[in-house]
């Protein structure tokens, strides 16, 4: 317990000291909302099915920070640990891999939702969104879209040789996912194929799902989104663990 | 009293390069065991399988009673070990560093008190990255120690450090050892071997070729002698190859270096030398040193040349 605390304690410090990390975790999220607000200052307030664009477009962008969290950060933070030697010198003491994830997954987490937090405020104090899901729905869907796109992250770091490698596999399966998701272009104007494709995206479901939890849809309408990223996380979980490598 | 490190006819190949090939020596409770060997000949290798960090292709180790690999979160508490090449995160600090190794440790020993051993006290708030080689090296022993473990691996303890940042890690050494613990450690300088360990292992492609005290290694080359000198007049080699208890006359350049055999051979040979009427310059007699040893039993080979592969 020591360790874990020591570890997640040490980590977070270094992360608020990553100028990179901050900037992709606390403020580019909400600078998007600024941007998109802007653009869509004189845009009806009502788009679809009475809600606001800013009440549609803010859970999508939040899904968007989680999947790239897991894509790139993630994934470059702990495969240049790898690669430094940094992973074998923690290997030669008693730390255990779970450990060492845990303390990690601990500090993503909070980060991702600190910048969550950061991102609704501004969209809810700058931009008039307002949600009308219960709080405790919208935290639990965010909480787990945040761990399904986190542990992704871990997998592909379990599985990927090097950080150079994550760069293209990330940008491989970000541009799909973007494009896929809903959150660019309305999947309701693409065809049947292109539809069906993409309901095997978890960024869709992650966008539905937060989208669905913002705007107060009831659970039982959101059931599929629910199981998909579980799926996602469970699967990835797995990966991840059981893949783990200290070593190059 | 129970050795604190066995390996029996170990082997572990990378691939189809054979690192180490069916090694097998005993390391005792406190001593200073040295391992040295030319560039590939497999010691980090077999550290590495004695700490558990690699898995052993064959052969059985066993440290402290336990199987390093099997049972290595046991072992892991009580050994401490600085590798050939490790990093911290980024923007870590020397304190930081130092603070999470303790507490990894079921046994926490003091982070301060590490830091001061390695005299790194003052540079405790310095980011990692901006440390000199020699002080990164030095966290890096500090990191090893920090909770008293009571085996410690030194790979490449002092390589990059200057001769006063050497001087003060073999008293660190001496000091581990006082304390009652053990010390495994690699190393590429002779001198460093033959003043720290109290027996070193020779490797070579992988094998053990020499294992004992220092002194008896020593001892090994039999009572070799050198008598090295400038001349400056002309010299002729056979005369000088004549004289007895010579075995052999080599030349680089203006010098010459007879080894000579025999108790009370060098003094003779000198005034042989002396009688012959050639004028030389700055005459030493020479002890044979580990490094002789070294290359005795490794076979010199160029430097460079790699091992050749299975
Ligand atoms: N991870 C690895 N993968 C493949 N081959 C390796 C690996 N590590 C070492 N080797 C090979 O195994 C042999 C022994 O390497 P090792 O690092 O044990 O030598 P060493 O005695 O420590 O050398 P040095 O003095 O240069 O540190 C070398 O031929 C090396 O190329
Ligand atoms: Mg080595």
């Amino acid at each position: 317990m020591r360790a874990f605390r020591s570890l997640a304690w040490l980590f977070a410090k270094l992360a608020l000291r990553d100028p990179t990390s901050v900037f992709f975790s606390l403020a580019l999220a909400p600078a998007l909302v600024v941007l998109f607000g802007l653009a869509f200052r004189d845009a009806p307030v009502a788009l679809q099915n009475g809600i606001g664009a800013m009440d549609h477009q803010l859970p999508a962008i939040a899904a968007w920070v989680f999947a790239m969290t897991g894509l790139f950060t993630v994934p470059i933070t702990v495969l240049t640990r790898r690669e430094t030697g940094t992973l074998r010198r923690l290997q030669a003491t008693p730390l255990r891999p779970a450990t060492y994830l845990a303390a990690d997954v601990l500090v993503q987490l909070t980060q991702a939702l600190a910048g969550l937090g950061l991102l609704f405020a501004v969209g809810v104090i700058g931009f008039g969104a307002r949600p009308t899901g219960a709080p405790v729905s919208i935290l639990a869907a965010a909480l787990l879209g945040a761990l399904a796109f986190l542990a992704l992250g871990y997998s592909l770091a379990a599985v990927l040789p090097s950080s150079r490698s994550t760069l293209i596999v990330g940008n491989l399966l970000a541009v799909p996912m973007l494009f896929l998701s809903g959150a660019t272009a309305p999947l309701e104007v693409m065809p049947q194929g292109v539809r069906d494709v993409a309901a095997f995206n978890p960024l869709l479901h992650a966008v539905t799902l937060l989208r669905g939890a913002w705007n107060g849809e009831p659970c039982s309408s959101l059931v599929i989104e629910v199981a998909a990223v579980v799926a996602l996380f469970v699967a990835a979980a797995l990966v991840a663990v059981a893949r783990f490598r200290w070593e190059v | 009293m129970r050795s604190a490190a066995s390996v029996e006819r170990l082997s572990k190949r990378y691939g189809s390069v054979r690192a180490v090939e069916d090694v097998s020596f005993t390391i005792e409770t406190g001593e200073v065991f040295g391992i040295v060997g030319p560039n590939g000949a497999g010691k980090t290798t077999i550290l590495e399988c004695i700490e558990g960090l690699r898995r052993p292709d064959e052969g059985r180790v066993r440290v402290l009673g336990l199987d390093p690999w099997c049972e290595r979160y046991a072992l892991r508490e009580r050994i401490g070990v600085q590798l050939q090449t490790a990093a911290l995160p980024e923007r870590i600090r020397v304190g930081e560093a130092v603070t999470l190794f303790a507490d990894l440790y079921r046994r926490r020993g003091d982070p301060e008190a590490a830091l001061r051993r390695v005299g790194l006290a003052d540079r405790r708030g310095a980011a990692v990255a901006h440390l000199s080689g020699g002080q990164r090296q030095r966290l890096f022993i500090a990191l090893a120690l920090v909770h008293e473990p009571e085996v410690v691996f030194l790979d490449e303890l002092t390589t990059g450090l200057d001769p006063q940042g050497r001087r003060d890690a073999w008293d660190l050494v001496r000091d581990i050892r006082e304390r009652g613990a053990t010390v495994v450690l690699t190393t590429h300088f002779m001198e460093e071997a033959e003043r720290l360990c109290d027996r070193v292992a020779i490797f070579d492609l992988g094998r053990v070729v020499a294992l004992d005290t220092v002194g008896r290694l020593i001892a090994s080359l039999g009572e070799e002698r050198r008598v090295a000198f400038t001349h400056i007049g002309a010299l002729d080699d056979a005369a000088v190859r004549a004289l007895p208890g010579v075995v052999r006359v080599e030349r680089l350049g203006d010098r010459v270096v007879v080894s000579v055999r025999g108790a009370g051979t060098a003094g003779r040979v000198t005034t042989a030398l002396e009688e012959t009427g050639v004028a030389f310059d700055d005459l030493r007699v020479e002890r044979p040193t580990l490094e002789d040893v070294f290359l005795a039993r490794t076979g010199a080979r160029l430097p460079g040349a790699d091992a050749p592969e299975a």
